[in-house]
């Protein structure tokens, strides 16, 4: 059979699978080892084991787990919430202001934790109460919660830009600087857009007068409450950064500072830990997991030679190298809809950046490009996770419709921006 | 069954802890006492591959694998052993290759203590080779139990 036949007929059975509502890491190991065992027979069957030892003896990956690790804890501890509440007094008399005080809250959250399906769901409960009871657009409250919250899917210390960093090979401080532009740059079109919306359209965005009377004093009081947790995230990054520590140690750190924080305000205790450490455990088995069967297939599809045969398709493309990126960031959208986003890096990556290489592109750049569609597909139909993260805890009448139609417009947003860096690399290698 | 799987991820879930500690502890000797040790990044490595291959046990027993149900949910439910038995084989052929295929190269490992070669010169090869084949069995007979009480309800 020909290779281009085996590509079509692997790609039929997993999309079927899968819609099928079978778990990734069978659908993906499965169809690993039957592809396997019809081109080299029962001798090739070693080949799946020492994929996966090969990809857990990593030291990079430990990074992982002590990043979720640091989340759960920090969570545990309250602190985010402690984060909100201190942004949520400046809203003050701006039109708007509680949607602009979410958003800043977001990308700080962000640069603390870096796990997406905790921010939405954080930020579900505490943010869009406040913002539906202060008469906001329930849209535009929805889309800045989504949007907001999927941001750390590209706000370093992001757990993409790792997994990305792992299969390219790249430096992962050095995507973590690249990110730090086109990141500021998003952040800044949704505050931008929300700001315009709400100045086309008052009844959009409120004032909140409630939080008038504060004094000066008050406001800066809150803010108190988050040196420790801020310092702990500007550790992490900074002795990432500063080349002090390897990003697994950094998180080490990190861990510990989190548990000081936790500690400092009286939270923490072995229960706790206990904890963290059960839905780290959980945590990683379901993305891990999924990243041996995803290793198995896409090593598996190496050796019979399908990443030279998508390698030669793509480069014989009659287009030109900037084309050959609309379309792998074409394809990882589409498969954004319906996969989770360390498959879809385990699939293309090994495929995709040998190819970017080749063609004078830098890797670290298409990291960053990456990750920011990553993020446009966390909220993208049918499966936006962001979406159905929220609506987990949205109040009834928030239908997952209503959730995709208010996400529109700020995947567009995201869709500029992510436009604007293909143009524009430096925006996201000026630091590097 | 179900039991053991879920107490194996719980007793192994602190060596994250223990990886935090240690790491910590590197740091803190090589930039406060100039003295960077030799056993921390290797024991780290070590330590968090057990946990990560132990987790996917975990995580099937609390049924947390990744599926997208959207669709699934919608089939009516004569469908319902059918999918369950295409789950069940998708999962023993992949997880009986990673048992079968890892068997002959961990059993060699762990004969032959088999280590890293490093200046520590840790057991790792001896120890996660045969641990990812035993955790695929183990995964085996889990999802054949839970396929077995699907089926009775």
């Amino acid at each position: 059979m020909e290779i281009a036949e085996i590509t079509a007929l692997m790609g039929a059975a997993i999309v079927v699978l899968m819609m099928l509502g079978m778990p990734l890491v069978f659908v993906t190991g499965a169809v690993a080892v039957v592809t396997l065992l019809f081109s080299f027979g029962p001798n090739g069957l070693p080949l799946i084991s020492s994929r996966i030892y090969a990809l857990v003896n990593n030291y990079v990956l430990v990074a992982v787990p002590m990043f979720i690790l640091m989340a759960s804890i920090l969570e545990r501890a309250g602190i985010a919430r402690d984060l909100y509440d201190a942004m949520h007094v400046w809203a003050g008399r701006l039109r708007g202001g509680v949607a602009l005080q979410t958003m800043v809250a977001a990308v700080l959250m962000a640069s603390m934790t870096g796990i997406v399906g905790g921010e939405v769901v954080l930020l579900g409960l505490v943010a869009l109460p406040q913002m539906l009871r202060l008469g906001y657009d329930r849209k535009l409250a929805i889309g800045t919660i989504c949007a907001g919250g999927a941001m750390g899917a590209m706000i370093p210390p992001s757990l993409v830009l790792i997994v990305y960093g792992l299969t390219a090979n790249v430096s992962i401080g050095d995507l973590f600087l690249a990110s730090i532009g086109p990141g500021l740059m998003l952040a800044g079109l949704y505050l931008g857009y929300i700001v315009l919306r709400c100045r086309l359209d008052p009844t959009l965005g409120p004032v909140a007068a409630e939080l008038d009377g504060m004094p000066l004093r008050e406001k800066l009081g809150q803010l108190r409450k988050l040196v420790l947790p801020v310092a702990v995230a500007v550790a992490v990054l900074g002795s990432i950064y500063g080349g002090v520590a390897s990003v697994s140690e950094a998180a080490a750190v990190g861990v510990a500072g989190a548990m000081l924080s936790a500690w400092a305000r009286g939270r923490l205790n072995l229960d706790m830990l206990w904890q963290a450490s059960l839905q780290t455990m959980r945590t990683c088995g379901m993305i891990l997991w999924l990243t041996f069967g995803a290793a198995a297939l896409i090593g598996v599809y190496g050796l019979i030679g399908g990443t030279r045969f998508v390698s030669d398709l793509m480069t014989n493309l009659p287009i030109s190298p900037l084309g050959v990126i609309a379309v792998m960031m074409l394809i990882v959208f589409v498969l954004g809809t319906v996969m989770d986003w360390i498959g879809i890096c385990l699939l293309t990556m090994p495929i995709f950046v040998p190819i970017i290489t080749q063609l004078g592109f830098d890797p670290i750049w298409f990291g960053v490009l990456f990750s920011l569609n990553v993020q446009a597909a966390y909220l993208s139909p049918p499966f936006g996770p962001a979406a159905f993260f929220l609506k987990g805890v949205a109040p009834p009448d928030v239908t997952l419709q209503e959730i995709f139609a208010a996400l529109l417009p700020f995947i567009g947003l995201q869709l500029v921006a992510l436009g604007l860096l293909l143009f524009f690399p430096q925006i996201a290698l000026w630091l590097v | 069954m179900s039991r053991l799987s879920a107490a194996i991820g719980a007793w192994l879930s602190p060596l994250f802890l223990l990886c935090v500690a240690i790491s910590v502890y590197e740091v803190a000797m090589r930039y406060l006492f100039n003295a960077p040790t030799v056993w921390v990044h290797e024991t780290t490595v070590l330590l968090s591959a057990v946990a990560f291959i132990v987790s996917g046990l975990y995580a099937l027993e609390r049924r947390e694998h990744i599926r997208i149900t959207v669709l699934s949910d919608r089939l009516p439910g004569w469908t319902r052993p059918l999918l369950r038995i295409l789950n069940l084989s998708l999962a023993i052929v992949f997880l009986g290759a990673v048992a079968w295929g890892g068997f002959e190269l961990g059993w060699q490992a762990l004969s032959n203590w088999q280590t890293t070669q490093s200046a520590f010169n840790s057991p790792t090869p001896a120890i996660l080779r045969p641990l990812l084949v035993v955790t695929a069995a183990l995964m085996i007979v889990q999802v054949v139990v839970q396929s077995i009480r699907d089926r009775d309800g």
